[in-house]
Parts: C-alpha cells; sequence; structure tokens
C-alpha cells in the first residue's frame, strides 16, 4: 500500500478531515487497479448517486397517486431505467399548489431506475473500500456500515427474486392445505373424477396476458383470450336486463366484468384481474363457449359474503367448471381453524384485536401443533413460511392469513417462536449499521472531546 | 457578574412560574354557582374509552365547531361542558339555550348560500336556531354527496355531509341516546346509553340507580338550582369512584390536563425565551442568554410532565408517540433537549434559540392538528404494540428532531451571516469579556473560534445524530412490518419519506467528507434538509389524503407551501455569493475572513 500523498491541510480543525483522495502515478498492477477505481471510488459520485436516488424514491412516491405499488415498483425501484411522466410534477402541483384538477400534461423523460442506482452506489462503495481501506480502529465503524447497507442491499435483492406472499381464507372449523398466491391469477378448468378426485388444468396469469390463441395437449379446449384486465370491477344487472354473459349471484343480482383502474399505492385492496375468454373446440374455430370472468367471483374475493354461481361448459360429452382464481399453491401441510376473534373498542368499529387459533398437521414431517393463537404482531412462523394476521370474513365467519415465505429469514427451524422473528437480514443489517454509526460518531466526539477539553 | 445580572434570570423564572401556578389552580368553586369542573370529571364511555365527560364535550364541540369554547350569549370562552350540559339537559326546561348557542361550523360559502344563512365573515359558527326549517335540505345534500362516489365529491359535499353528521350528533346528545355515560355496576360489564339503562331500570331490571343518579344532576342544571346540582354531583362522582375507582381517579387527573393545558403554557414559555434570546444577541448578552435557558428549563418540565402525564392516561409507559398530535409534541420536546444541551456546551445563546422556537412551532403545528379528534384515542389492533411503539416510533421522531434542529441551526448560520457582522468574529469577543463563555463546559478553544465555525461544528454533529436516529428508526419501522405482515420494505410514501430523510443526511455527510460542501454548504444543505423533514411528515399524508377530495382540507397543504417556501428563500438567501454576506465583508478583527470558505469546491 502507497502512503497517502498530498494530504489537503486541515482547515477545519474541529471537524473530521476531509477524507485523502489518492492521486499517485500507477505503478506496478495493483496501482493500475487503483488508478482505474479512484475514480470510481470518488465522493463525488457518492453524493451524486445518492441525490438521484433521493429522486427516483420521491418520484416513485408521486407515481403511487396512480398507480398501483407492483406497476411502481416494477417502473421505478426494480428497473434499470424509469421513465418518468411529466404529470407526476403535475400531481404534486394539484395536492400542494392547487392546480386545477383536469390538468393532464404527456411525455416522460428518462431516469435511472432503482436497480442502476442501487448497483452504481454498491460498485461505487466497494470500490471505495478497496481504494481506501485500511483496517484500523478509526475505520471500524464505516466498515461496519458499509458491510450492514450491502446485507440490505442483498435483502432486498432475495426478497424481490425470491419472496412469496400468498392469502390463505379459512372458515371456522375448515381445513385448508392450499394458498392463494397474491396479485396472480389462473384460469383453472376443473372435472370432476369422483367424489374425491377433480381433474384440474390450469393456464398461469402470465400467459393470459399475453393475449392470442391458447393450445395444449393437457387443455380440453383451445382458448382465445379476447382481454386481460390488470384489475377489474363487477357491473350489477338486474335479472331482466342482464346480458348473456352475466354471472348470477346468490342474493339474485347478476353482474359482468368491467375493467378498473389498477388500485393506487394508498390502498391496501389487491388488485383482481380479469379475462375475457372464446373457448374454441381444439383445432377448430367452433365455439364452445364465451366466458367473462374475474378473481372477484371467486367465494373468497367477498369473504364467502357472497357466492357467484359457477360457470360449466361442455365438451365431448364431458362438462368441466372454468374460473379465473388466484394462483393456487397445495402445500404439504394443513391448517384447521379452530376459532375466530374480532374484538372492537366498546361503541366504535375499530378493531382492538383479531385472532385465529388455528391447528397446523403436516403428516411429511410429523408435526402437530394444536391451539395456535395468530393475531397482529404475533404471527406463527413453520418451515420457513410465516402465518400473519390479515383480515376476515365480513360476518368474522373465518379468517384470511397471510403465509409469507423470504429465503432472507435465515432462522433455522430449531429456534424458538420469539427468536426466529429476529433472524432476518433486515435484523442483521439494521444491527450492523446503528452499531456501525455508534462506533463511528461515538469515536468522532470522543476525538473532539479530547481535543477540547485536554 | 454584578448582583442584578445575577438575580434577572431568578426573577424571569418566577414569572414564569407563577404564570404556570395560577393556571394550574382549579376554577373558583363558589357554592352559590354551578360547579361545572366537578361534574366535568364525571367519567363516561365515548369513542371506545373511557374518559372524563369533559374530554367528550371537547372532542365532541371541536368536531362541530373547531373550537373547545363558545360563547353563550354575551359571555365568550365558555367551555365545552357547558354546552354539553345545555344539549343534554335542553329537553328538560322550557327555555333551552341549547338551541341558541352558535357552534355548528359552516366553512363552505357554497353551502351558506345553498341554505339561505346570513354570510359570518370570520366565524361561521350558526345556532340550531339559524338552521331550523333547513334540517331536510341538508339532510338531501348529504344524501346526494352520499351517492356520489368518495373519489369525486367536493368541498361542498363534503361539508354538507359533515353539516348533517353534526345534527345528527346533536339530537343524539339531545335526546341521551347513544351516549354511553352509564357505567357497569360491577367491572367487565358493558357501559350502557342513559335511554337503555333509564328503560331497564322502568321495567324492574334496574341493575343499580345510576341512571336516575345522573338524571338527577341534569334535572338540578336544567331547573339552574346551583344547590341541587352541586349535590347531585357530588354523590355521583363519590358512586363513581366507588365503582371505578381506577377510572375516576384518572378522569380527574385528566380534567386537570385539560384545564392546566400544559403545552399552551410550555409554548408561551418558549415564545418568550425566543425573544429573550433574541435581545440577548442585541445587548445585556448574559443575563438575558441565561434568563432564556432556564425559562426553557421550566418549560421544558412542564414539557416533560405532560408527555409522562400522557402515558399516565393511555397506561403505555415508554410510548411518547401514538398519533400524529403526540408525534408533534414529541418532537418538540427532543427539540428542546438538544436545543438546552447545545446551550450547555456553547453558551452562545443559539441552543435555547433554536429550540425553543422548534418547541413553540411544534406544539403550535400539534394543536393545529387537534381537529382530529381526541388525542388519547385507542389504537387500531396493528399498532396496539408498546414495544414498536417506544422503540420504531420514538427513534424515528427523535431522527426527525436532529434534523429540523439541524436544519434550523442551518437557518442561524444563513441569517446571521447575511444580516450581521458576527459570523467572522470569535465567540469570546462576541459575548462580552468570556465570563459566561468561560465558565461550565464551554470549551475554551470555542472562545478562539469564529461563530460560523462553531455554528458549522454543531451542524456536523447533530447531522451525525440525525443519520444515525433516521436510519435506525426507518429500519426497525420494517422489521415491525416485517413481524406484522411479512414484509419488510413495501415502498409506500410514508418509507420512502423516511428513506429520503436517511439518504439526505447521508448525503450531507459524504458531501462534507469529499470535501465537496465546505460551512456555508454544510449549512445550506442542512435547510434543505428541513423540506426534506417536513415532506415526509406531512407531505406523503397529503398527498393520501389528497386522493379523498371530501375531508381534503387544504390548510395543511397551504402551510406546507408557506414552510417549504421559507426554506426555499432562505437557501436562496444563502447562496448568495459572499459579497452579499455582511459578515463575509466585514473584516475580521484577528485572522481574515475565513480563508476555507474562498476555496473552490
Amino acid at each position: 500500500m502507497s502512503k497517502t500523498v498530498d494530504r489537503p491541510p486541515r482547515s477545519h480543525p474541529e471537524l473530521p478531515e476531509v477524507l485523502p483522495v489518492a492521486a499517485a502515478e500507477p505503478s506496478g498492477a495493483w496501482e493500475t487497479v487503483k488508478w482505474v477505481l479512484t475514480p470510481i471510488a470518488s465522493l463525488r459520485l457518492t453524493v451524486v448517486l445518492m441525490a438521484l436516488s433521493i429522486l427516483i424514491v420521491f418520484f416513485g412516491t408521486l407515481a403511487q397517486v396512480d398507480h398501483g405499488i407492483f406497476t411502481v415498483l416494477q417502473n421505478y425501484f426494480r428497473t434499470w431505467l424509469a421513465w418518468i411522466p411529466f404529470q407526476v410534477f403535475v400531481q404534486f402541483g394539484q395536492v400542494f399548489l392547487s392546480v386545477p384538477k383536469e390538468t393532464h400534461v404527456s411525455g416522460s423523460f428518462p431516469f435511472p431506475g432503482g436497480w442502476l442506482l442501487g448497483g452504481l452506489l454498491l460498485v461505487n462503495l466497494l470500490a471505495a473500500h478497496l481504494v481506501r481501506f485500511k483496517l484500523t480502529w478509526k475505520r471500524s465503524g464505516i466498515l461496519l456500515i458499509h458491510s450492514g447497507l450491502v446485507v440490505m442491499m442483498l435483502s432486498e435483492l432475495i426478497t424481490g427474486l425470491f419472496a412469496v406472499e400468498a392469502r390463505m381464507p379459512i372458515g371456522i372449523g375448515e381445513t385448508t392445505n392450499y394458498v392463494d398466491v397474491a396479485n396472480t391469477c389462473e384460469l383453472a378448468f376443473v372435472r370432476s373424477v369422483n367424489e374425491q378426485t377433480d381433474d384440474v388444468t390450469v393456464i398461469p396469469g402470465s400467459l393470459l396476458a399475453k393475449g392470442g390463441r391458447i393450445s395444449d395437449a393437457s387443455l380440453p379446449v383451445d382458448v382465445e383470450v379476447a382481454a386481460y384486465l390488470k384489475n377489474s370491477d363487477l357491473l350489477e344487472h338486474s335479472r331482466g336486463e342482464a346480458p348473456a354473459d352475466a354471472v348470477p349471484r346468490n342474493d339474485g343480482w347478476f353482474f359482468t366484468v368491467a375493467p378498473a383502474g389498477e388500485g393506487n399505492g394508498f390502498s391496501d385492496k389487491d388488485d383482481s384481474p380479469a379475462v375475457r375468454v372464446r373457448l374454441l373446440k381444439k383445432d377448430t374455430s367452433d365455439v364452445v363457449g364465451y366466458f367473462g370472468l374475474s378473481t372477484l367471483f371467486e367465494p373468497n374475493a367477498f369473504g364467502r359474503h357472497y357466492l357467484f354461481a359457477e360457470q360449466h361448459f361442455t365438451v365431448d360429452g364431458k362438462t368441466y367448471t372454468i374460473a379465473l382464481r388466484p394462483q393456487r399453491e397445495y402445500k404439504p401441510y394443513a391448517v384447521t381453524l379452530k376459532e375466530f376473534t374480532h374484538e372492537v373498542y366498546p361503541g366504535t368499529t375499530k378493531p382492538k384485536n383479531y385472532e385465529s387459533t388455528v391447528r397446523l398437521v403436516d403428516a411429511s414431517r410429523g408435526e402437530d401443533r394444536d391451539a395456535v393463537k395468530i393475531y397482529m404482531n404475533n404471527p406463527m412462523r413453520y418451515a420457513g413460511e410465516t402465518f400473519y394476521q390479515a383480515g376476515f370474513f365480513p360476518d368474522d365467519s373465518g379468517t384470511i392469513l397471510q403465509v409469507v415465505r423470504n429465503p432472507g429469514n435465515f432462522a433455522p427451524s430449531a429456534a424458538p417462536q420469539w427468536l426466529a422473528g429476529y433472524m432476518t437480514m433486515p435484523v442483521l443489517s439494521c444491527l450492523m449499521v446503528s452499531l456501525g454509526m455508534v462506533v463511528h460518531f461515538g469515536l468522532h466526539l470522543l476525538g473532539f472531546l479530547r481535543r477540547r477539553y485536554a | 457578574m454584578t448582583l442584578l445580572s445575577r438575580l434577572v434570570p431568578w426573577g424571569v423564572v418566577l414569572v414564569g412560574a407563577l404564570v404556570l401556578f395560577v393556571k394550574m389552580s382549579p376554577p373558583d368553586d363558589d357554592p352559590n354557582r354551578m360547579n361545572l369542573y366537578e361534574f366535568s370529571k364525571i367519567p363516561v364511555m365515548d369513542q371506545g374509552r373511557v374518559k372524563p365527560i369533559d374530554t367528550m364535550a371537547r372532542t365532541t364541540m371541536l368536531t362541530i365547531s373547531n373550537r373547545q369554547t363558545f360563547k353563550d350569549g354575551e359571555q365568550s370562552g365558555q367551555p365545552a361542558v357547558k354546552w354539553l350540559l345545555d344539549v343534554m339537559s335542553s329537553r328538560l326546561s322550557e327555555k333551552s339555550v341549547a338551541l341558541k348557542h352558535e357552534v355548528f361550523r359552516i366553512d363552505n360559502d357554497q353551502l351558506v348560500h345553498a341554505l339561505g344563512l346570513k354570510d359570518k365573515p370570520e366565524f361561521w359558527r350558526y345556532s340550531i336556531n339559524e338552521l331550523s326549517g333547513k334540517f331536510e335540505t341538508i339532510q338531501d345534500l348529504a344524501r346526494q354527496a352520499d351517492k356520489i362516489p368518495e373519489k369525486q365529491r367536493d368541498a361542498f359535499n363534503g361539508k354538507a355531509m359533515k353539516l348533517y353528521h353534526d345534527l345528527v350528533t346533536y339530537v343524539q346528545l339531545s335526546t341521551l341516546e347513544d351516549a354511553t355515560v352509564i357505567p357497569p355496576a360491577e367491572a367487565g360489564k358493558p357501559w350502557q346509553d342513559f335511554r337503555d339503562a333509564a328503560g331497564a331500570m322502568q321495567h324492574g331490571g334496574a341493575e343499580s340507580a345510576t341512571p336516575e343518579k345522573f338524571f338527577a344532576m341534569l334535572v338540578a342544571y336544567a331547573k339552574n338550582s346551583p344547590t341541587d346540582f352541586n349535590k347531585a354531583v357530588a354523590s355521583y362522582r363519590q358512586y363513581a369512584n366507588e365503582v371505578l375507582p381506577e377510572q375516576s381517579q384518572k378522569a380527574g387527573f385528566e380534567v386537570f390536563f385539560n384545564h392546566f393545558e400544559p403545552f399552551y403554557d410550555a409554548t408561551l414559555l418558549y415564545i418568550f425565551a425566543a425573544l429573550l434570546a433574541a435581545a440577548s444577541w442585541v445587548a445585556y448578552t448574559d443575563p438575558l442568554r441565561r434568563s432564556a435557558f432556564w425559562l426553557m428549563v421550566l418549560a421544558l418540565a412542564v414539557h416533560t410532565w405532560a408527555l409522562f402525564g400522557r402515558m399516565y392516561l393511555l397506561n403505555r409507559y415508554g410510548v411518547f408517540v401514538t398519533n400524529l398530535y403526540s408525534s408533534a409534541v414529541f418532537i418538540g420536546w427532543g427539540c428542546v433537549i438538544i436545543g438546552i444541551l447545545l446551550e450547555v456546551v456553547f453558551r452562545i445563546g443559539v441552543g435555547a434559540m433554536v429550540g425553543s422556537v422548534l418547541g413553540a412551532l411544534t406544539v403550535f403545528v400539534a394543536h393545529s392538528l387537534l381537529d382530529t379528534g381526541d388525542t388519547l384515542a385507542n389504537l387500531e389492533a396493528v399498532l396496539d404494540t408498546n414495544f414498536w411503539l417506544a422503540t420504531h416510533v420514538t427513534v424515528v421522531n427523535l431522527g426527525y428532531v436532529a434534523t429540523f434542529v439541524a436544519g434550523f441551526l442551518g437557518i442561524a448560520y444563513v441569517v446571521l451571516g447575511v444580516a450581521t457582522p458576527l459570523l467572522n468574529r470569535k465567540t469570546g469577543e462576541i459575548f462580552g469579556d468570556g465570563s459566561n463563555v468561560n465558565a461550565g463546559l464551554m470549551p475554551r478553544a470555542f472562545q478562539n473560534m469564529e461563530l460560523g465555525r462553531v455554528l458549522t461544528a454543531m451542524i456536523y454533529g447533530i447531522l451525525c445524530f440525525a443519520t444515525l436516529f433516521s436510519f435506525t428508526g426507518t429500519v426497525l419501522g420494517g422489521i415491525w412490518a416485517d413481524q406484522s405482515w411479512g414484509r419488510f420494505w413495501g415502498w409506500d410514501p410514508k418509507e420512502n419519506g423516511a428513506l429520503i430523510i436517511v439518504l439526505w443526511n447521508a448525503l450531507i455527510l459524504h458531501a462534507r467528507w469529499g470535501g465537496l460542501v465546505k460551512q456555508r454548504g454544510v449549512a445550506v444543505l442542512a435547510i434543505v434538509g428541513n423540506i426534506v423533514t417536513a415532506w415526509s411528515y406531512f407531505g406523503t399524508n397529503q398527498l393520501g389524503v389528497g386522493l379523498h377530495a371530501y375531508g381534503f382540507d387544504d390548510r395543511l397543504a397551504v402551510a406546507l407551501d408557506c414552510f417549504w417556501g421559507a426554506q426555499l428563500l432562505l437557501i436562496a438567501v444563502g447562496s448568495l455569493p459572499t459579497r452579499f454576506w455582511w459578515s463575509m465583508r466585514a473584516p475580521a478583527p484577528v485572522r481574515p475572513a475565513a480563508r476555507a470558505r474562498a476555496q473552490p469546491a
């Protein structure tokens, strides 16, 4: 390692010294590498990247007035290049500067996306440590802070790539062995084989979103997607005036599917995708049926409060049920809801507590947990998955659990429940960074006090 | 130091303490007048929690009238509980005054004209008598508004719905419906509203004589008989003490709290402290500065007592913040503590100034947030965890505290630099013969340092704290979210706002370390921190609220605009070339104008 050269004069002895910038002539391989890395490691770059990060976060916040969080994630944060519509500034003006509600400006400008900025910050950080690396007490805090930040970035990456959020609605007394993956859908064809067994074929939502004609040997028909809606509403019709494809509900009204704006970032409602399909006899243009289906037709969409008639069609003498439902994931375990309580503060509708008492049986692992209580801030953890109290049926006849699998939570299965919740990458990173700052700023403060009071 | 200058601070603090003492003492208990103060301690169940009837009256009136007092005939400033008594007993007397009280606030001229009411600029409050004959119109307007999807409602629709709702509240109170004022005869049973309880009593199923006792107070009040009223109140209070000992005690404390208005009193003291600190820069430096300091300490004592009083009432020790209101008063408290600490170390009046200004400002902000209702309201199930409230919420608010203090120190730097010649002078010279500066913890070295450098050192130190607290607080929030619903980071507006604060503080520190900014740069960037923090604190909420035209109140947006505008102006001033800075033009007596500032960035 070369010695630091040309340390700038310490013009402010009361402030921490300005970091030395290595400016040596390249000599030897390391020096060449260093010569290359030095500009990448510059603090000027750090500051510029931080400023750009602040801006993209700000734009991504404004964008949530109009767009769902998933769209914003894709278009602003989990992308290399973001296109920022000029309309976000108008929206800021509408909320804060009384710009008229109708104002609309079209067009957009490119801006580095979250992945690009995060990646560059990471490169900048690593380069800085390579160039200026010194293992001294004085630098230990910085090292801890920055490694903690790397852990956090990795954690976000792992979450973005691998974490799965799903819902598990269970009525009181029912037992469920599958979850509905959030914000997904699949078109399911179900044929009853006998009393116990159904024959199920599904088309994943990603394929439906592409549109066009879908043919596959395992499907009983060819499917032509006329329209795919990211989010949908239901239109109400009375019996007399209902169109042919309207679906009856248990209260006598009929419903058809209508497009809806994406849920924005301020509502906690999931989007309800919908699809309009034409079913054709395989490799022909003979129409078997015409369906407008939404995940809102699923019994769980309204917590079993409303039930819509199942949709059937018959082809080659076999009858199938067709439904658009959230993507189902079957589990090796089954959860039984034994009890659900929903307390409110007296005289109000403000929730005081929701609590599900469940039994979890996993034959594959020989596990049987009984009378587990799940309530707000007290989830159940099992086999890498966490079960949270997320919602309930409108008449309190059942619960909705949120089931999350995140590989960033590294607690071994033997860890006790109370500890397992804290054995996660964010917690680790938080500890590292906070401790690092305490050390770094503490050393500064000590030095400051020593100089001043010596 | 002369004796007089020694005594001045004590005199100031004594006057402050006297004011507090006067405010603390309960109103007179003349037996020939109705003792409303005693009545206001009666515990009732309202909005899901047991509270004194005083708080119920105040929050109801705040909703309806946006005030906690009203004008009774010629007498203004009458307590809300008097209005409540007038309303509750209105059916018991033939000439009820409740109909005449002008309390229904209609601050939408479109609605005022639609109802054919007369304009009352600056006041906009109407009585039942003025509204009589228009009830059906109001109901129709409210129904029409209700049919409009929430997002498309305008202010007129919103106000019509609110007025209708306020009238329903009034009717329910006057008929004693939906007023759960009757405590359970034994613990664990539900409270009853007056009608149900009285009905049960008449049909022989009475569990207690409570409704009768409650009714006796109203009857005595309606008869305008102070002796009977005071007797009935005393009897009821005694009964409540027996049935609900703990809750009655808390109700009594809460009434004292409401009456004392500790946050309001602290604000007054902070304002005086700020004035004294400002004056200390002009003349009579040391006594005034110390007066400001000790007055601030007195105000802080009141402020602290009030925060812990809230914890006692909420039964959540260690939890400072449960809603936006309490977060504002907590932020003020933190700012004052930092100000006092700065003043202890750097005895130059800047800590006192910044701390007391922020203390007063935040409590003022809290007060204007009052119309959100009961500040001690119960928490939603998801928030009902003392652990996270005490950790995440406290720490994240400390992050706001430190960022604001740094920002206001930045303002002090710019103002003192542009408008005074002091920035380039040594603190020892500015503050007299050094007798004060020398004392205590003030490091000797600071006397030989220019004010500008001392200020920058303060800003830098506070920014380090700001970075630590805002980062830790934000991440703790993520961990809480992970515990609550399995998502560490959701990129929602509030989280993003907190992230921006962390990034901004880190940016200033890195810019400083990289030598990109010097003293002036740090000060100006710290002022930008005020904009960023206000965005995170209010802006993101407003963005959410702004979605719903109904309930959208643009007062907050206007206040934010003003605050942001002021900060932008200060930033612009702070960025003026140094030849416009008085401090930079004036040659420093010992050293030439700071070299560092002249260096290219």
